[in-house]
This record gives structure tokens, sequence and C-alpha cells, in this order.
């Protein structure tokens, strides 16, 4: 008896003390561990992805080592994130190869194993450790993570759908909520394992229970922090806001008279209202939390963050749509009348391509900004660097180019991206602003916070499936 | 010259370090291309026969005593050849932008020389809950073009649970035999359903709106163009 406890304990200090998922307060790899988990073999699939990727990558980059390091913080994450992307594409063949069915159902999350913020925080830690001991560690993050993967579709799936690895575990008659399936569910879950194992945590010491005392100089702090810039830009902005939102209502209920225009309005307004509403990438894709839990501590910052996000991610994927349209599609169509053997570049490439667009574009743009506009850089240029690590904006390219929209229905749907990441995370961050209940530390206040974006989520899922037009 | 120089090693090292699995890429592409048409072709085919009611043979495996019920693809395959024949239509109909450009197929059922029916893929963007995405469905309908034989979900990415479940056999077998003339609604609420209504799915009003509206508009097109070949 003895041994065994001994046995369990040594395990779960394993995977959950330093677990990415659940016990540590930063945020990454939150955005795959709601998505996928809706379902078992989802998110199986999901954590064998995340341990083949990064040991494989790991692998490939480690006789490079000192190149790498060399070479600054960018040029660090950008040559990471290529080498990556090609191996994310390996495991996508071979998954879509052996389990079509599932590997088509997350196949949009797969690609996005790319961007997923522990693969590019272990490989770089990794660097600078002995070969086979940073390896150790990138099998723990990574199972660690594959871990709390199964935790959550262990709560999910046997109640949105009342079964487990698709066998009928509870009875039919048995009410099914049906709310913890969608992406609400997503964080409800995970805001309900992190309190329910918080004892636990506090107990072994993963978690401090930090003194009441130091809260209250932080407290006299921030609110003199926020009425000297914050405030200002944000209320000349919530009005332009509202101000352009009233336009395009009255431009929609008036522009009936011209009819070509009309058209237009008709198909790109759903587009533009459900990318920023209803089906945001937040709130119902639930990616590009990392970064919003991290920005939104302080509203000014979440306000830069998020005006930066809007401006990268609509350029870079207008952009990404001229190349994966004009260059690879246009390329492929070449080498197959000349090779006897199809090829289609865009079906193995894309995912480097984008990437590679996306990190040339911030890159320019970083550049541009330093040399005409010192000022804005100044305040923005830190943020854009992290954008390309982000997740939202190759998101908004794999979501939209690859199943062949309209290059305006593509530019549209990233803006309404961007606009709803800005919009969430300045909310996000008036609300922890509020203290409507003051969190011991830093990681109960990520977790409240997580409960908070449920609580958003379930609003705009509410709003969106009552029938406007 | 020297950041040049820097910049320039920097790129040559990306290129080069890449280019090792990209070798790998390539080489895994060539294998598992094959298997994945092989997939969507056999779903498609599958999806054709289940349709038009044309049995095929299936193995049942048992697995911890879990019944697999597992496709014979040849079998699948020769079936679907010898009793279905394909019409590709490039569409000229209309000029309409998008729609004019894509290959139309016609799937047409023959039994003993006699039209059984006709099925065809619709494909529309924005129609469902998730605006930025495709509804593909498979109508099929008998020789008159009026009665529905089948509906089958190819493709969507709707919400598990609520959209998604139009994806289940309750609500595709409520269209078997309703009429498409002059349109047919989806209804909510209603205990009884007249000859071209069918139930809308439970707590997802876009979903069921937009299976309504492509299969209208797909409809119409469809009608337009058999008018246009018949003369």
């Amino acid at each position: 008896m003895n041994v065994l406890a001994r046995y369990i304990r040594q395990i779960s200090k394993f995977f959950l003390r330093d677990n990415y998922i659940v016990s540590a307060a930063a945020g990454l790899g939150f955005c795959s561990a709601l998505a996928v988990t809706n379902k078992i073999e989802n998110s199986l699939t999901m954590g064998m992805g995340v341990v083949f990727v990064t040991c494989v990558s790991f692998c490939l980059v480690y006789p490079f080592k000192k190149l790498i390091i060399a070479s600054g913080t960018h040029h660090k994450v950008t040559l990471l994130m290529i080498i990556v992307s090609v191996f994310v594409t390996v495991f996508n063949l071979i998954a879509q190869a052996i389990i079509p069915r599932i590997a088509f159902n997350i196949q949009a999350y797969i690609d996005l194993i790319t961007t997923n913020c522990i693969v590019l925080a272990v490989i770089s830690e990794g660097l600078t450790f002995e070969f086979w001991d940073a390896q150790k560690k990138i099998l723990k993050a990574c199972l660690g993570y594959s871990i709390a993967l199964i935790f959550l579709s262990l709560m999910r799936e046997p109640l949105g759908f009342g079964t487990l690895m698709n066998f009928q575990i509870l009875p039919e008659r048995f009410p099914v909520v049906v709310l913890m399936i969608t992406p609400v569910g997503g964080f409800f879950a995970l805001a309900l394992w992190r309190f329910m194992l918080r004892p636990l945590f506090v107990k072994t010491g993963v978690v401090y229970q930090e003194s009441l005392q130091k809260e209250e100089p932080a407290d006299v702090e921030v609110p003199a922090k926020t009425e000297t810039s914050g405030f200002k830009i944000s209320r000349k902005l919530i009005i332009i806001i509202a101000v352009g939102v009233l336009l395009i209502i009255s431009l929609v209920t008036n522009i009936k008279a011209f009819s070509s225009l009309n058209d237009q309005f008709i198909i790109l307004l759903p587009i533009f209202l459900s990318a920023l509403f209803f089906d945001g990438i937040v709130l119902s894709k639930l990616l590009g939390i990392c970064p919003l839990l991290n920005k939104s501590r302080q509203i000014d910052a979440a306000w830069k963050m998020g005006l930066a996000v809007v401006i990268v991610v609509t350029l870079s994927t207008s952009l990404n749509w001229i190349v994966y349209n004009k260059v690879l599609i246009g390329a492929s169509n070449y080498i197959s009348e000349i090779s006897p053997v199809p090829i289609r570049l865009e079906k193995i490439f894309y995912l480097t391509v984008f990437i590679v667009t996306i990190a040339t574009f911030v890159q320019i743009l970083g550049v541009l900004l330093r040399r005409f506009a010192m000022h804005v850089y100044e305040q923005m240029g830190q943020f854009l660097e992290l954008i390309t690590v982000n997740c939202i904006v190759l998101a908004s390219s794999t979501f939209t180019i690859p199943p062949g929209m309209s290059f305006m229905a593509t530019t549209v749907t990233a803006f309404g991206f961007g606009l709803h990441w800005l919009m969430v995370c300045v909310w996000l961050a008036v609300l922890r602003r509020q203290r409507l209940f003051v969190p011991v530390n830093s990681w109960d206040e990520d977790s409240v916070a997580i409960l908070l974006l449920g609580i958003m989520a379930a609003i705009f899922t509410g709003i969106g499936t009552i029938n406007i037009f | 010259m020297n950041e040049f120089k820097i910049f320039l090693t920097r790129v040559l090292s990306i290129c080069l370090i890449t280019a090792i699995p990209c070798t790998i890429l390539l080489a895994l592409y060539f294998v598992t291309a094959p298997r994945i048409a092989e997939y969507h072709e056999i779903k498609l085919k599958k999806s054709v026969l289940d349709i038009f009611n044309i049995p095929y043979h299936t193995e049942e495996k048992q697995f911890f005593s879990l019944k697999l019920k597992k496709v014979d693809k040849k079998d699948v395959r020769n079936v679907f050849k010898k009793s279905i024949t394909v019409e590709t239509i490039t569409g000229q109909y209309n000029g309409q932008t998008e729609e004019g450009k894509k290959v139309k197929e016609l799937f047409m059922y023959y039994k003993d020389e006699k039209l059984q029916g006709i099925g065809f893929i619709a494909t529309r963007l924005g129609y469902g809950f998730n605006k930025a995405a495709d509804i593909s469905l498979f109508i099929c309908v008998s020789p008159d073009l009026e009665t529905v034989k089948g509906i089958e979900v190819l493709d969507h990415a709707e919400t598990p649970g609520l959209g998604g479940r139009m994806t289940e056999d309750k609500f595709k077998k409520q269209f078997v035999g309703k009429k498409l003339k002059p349109k047919i609604s989806i209804v909510r609420g209603k205990e009884r359903v007249g000859s071209n209504e069918v139930h809308a799915i439970t707590g997802a009003s876009y979903t069921s709106k937009g299976i309504e509206n492509i299969i209208n508009e797909a409809m119409e097109i469809f009608w337009q163009r058999m008018e246009a070949d018949k003369r």
C-alpha cells in the first residue's frame, strides 16, 4: 500500500509539476488544448503529434545549435518555426494516410502545432542543455501536455456526447450537456480542472499562497497608471469604433439602391460579422489565448498589442492569399506539366510558405517602422516581434486560404478576426482591472481569467444562435 | 558589407537546414498521396451508393467485443462502375462568377436500362453557422426531378453537437420522399409535417436555414440546366 502511494505520488509529481497546461501560470499551449479536446481520440492524436514533432525537430536542430544561438531572437524563432512547420506537415500526411477520419476532423489544429507555444519554448530552452537531458525535458513537457489533453477530454466527452472512445457509457436517457462539447465548454472544463486540483497544488507547493499584504501596494499603483495614458486613447477609440459600426449599419440599410454594391455587402457583411462576433478566433476557435492572457494584465498593453495584431493579421493574410494562389498554385501547375508524377506543391509546402511570408512581412514592417516612424516603433516594436509566434496570424491564413475562399472574403475574415482579438483582449483587461474577486497569486488570476473568457464565449454563442438576418 | 554577409549566411543556413526535412517530406508525399486520394474517392462513392440503396460488400470484424464495419474497397469501385454513370458538365449556364468555373458532375443511376435517379454535389460558402467554411451536400432526386431520394452531408465545419448533428441519420432520413417543388422548407415546433416540410435540428436554426437555402438554390440551378438540356 505504501509503495503504491509513493508510486502515485511520484508519477503525479512528474506529470503535474511544471505541467504547462494545468499548473503553469504562463498560459502556454492553451489554444490547441481547448480546441481539440471534445473527443478523446482527437486529443490522443494531438498529443502524439506534439511529441513526434517536438522530438524529431529537436534532433534536427541540435547539431546546428551554435549557429542558431548566435543569430538573434527573431531569426531563431523564424528558423525554428520553419523547421517545425515541415515536420508538422510530415505528421499531417502520416495521420491522413493512417487515420483519415480523425485527421480530417482536427486537421486545422494539427496545422497549428507549428505555432504551439510549448513546442517552440521547449526546443529553444533545450538548446542550452546536453542532448539527452534536453530530450528528457522535451518528453516530459510534451507528455504532460498530452496528459492534460486527455484529462480535459475525459471530462468533456462523457458529459457532452455520453460516450468514451466512441463507446456509449452513459445511458441514452441521460441528459447530455451540449455546452461541454462546444468551445465554451473548453474554458469551463479547464477552469474546473484547475480549481479542482488547486488544493493539491497548494499542498505540494506548486502554487504558492502569497500573503495578502503584498497585493495592496500593487493595488494602489495600478489605477494611477491607467489614468495617465491608457484610458484616454481607449475612450477615443471606443467612440470611433462605435461610430464606424453605426455607419456600417446605416450603409447596409440604405445601400439597396446600388444593386452591385449591395450584392457584395450581402456576401461580405455576414462573413465579417460572424468573424467578429459569433465565430471569433478566440471565443469560438479558441486560438491566440496565450498572448491574450499575458497581455490583458494592463489595459494599455492590451490596446497596443490588439492594434498590432489587427494590422499584421489583415495585411499578412492578404499577402498570403496572393502568394498561395499566384505563386504556389502557379508553380505546381507548371511543374505538373513537365514532370510525369503529379506534385501539388500547395498541399506539401503551404505551412512553410505561410510562415516564411509572415516572418518576412513582420521583419519588413519592423524595418519600415524604425525608419519612418520611430515613435510608433518604440511603442509597438516589442509586440511586433512577438506576433510571428502568434497562432492567430497563421490560423487566419490556414482556416481561410486552402479551402479556396476569394480574396475579399479572406481579407474581410482576417480583419474580423483581428478586431475580435482586440475586442476580447481589451474587454478581458477591463474586467480584470475591476478585480471582482481578489486573486491571491498569478496562477489564480489566470484561472479566473479563463473562467471569465468562458462566460464571454457563452454570451457570444448565445447571441450567435439568435437569427438576425 | 559585413552586415550583408551575415544576412546572406543566415539565409543560406536556413535554406540548407530546411532542405533535409523537405526531401523527407517530398518522399512521404509520394507515399501517402494515393492513399489520401483513395480515402476521398471511397467516401464519395460509398455515400452515392448508400443513397441509391445499392448493396455492396461489407466485412464485419470482431474487435474487443466491438463490431467494426469494414468496406471492401474493390467491391465499392466495381459496383459504382457498373451501375452509375458520371456525366461531367462544364458550366456555361448564366455565366455566374464562381459557379460557372467549377466542373459539375452528375451521377446517374441506371438499373435495367432505366433511369432510377440523378444526384449531384452542391457546395456553398457561408450558409451555415460558420460563415467562413463550405457546406457540401450530395443531393439526389428521382427521375421526375421533384422527389428527394436522399441527402448526404459530405463536408461541413459546424459546431459538433449542435449544427454538426446534421450528419446524423435521424435528420437525413427525413428528406426521403419529400417534394422539392415549389420549395422545401425546414420547420420548427410543428408536430406533423407536410409533403415538403422537414423538422429542423434543435438548437441550430442557422444550420437548418442554411441547408434549406442550399437545397432550394441548387435545385433552381439544376432545373434550369435540365430544361436547357431538353431543348
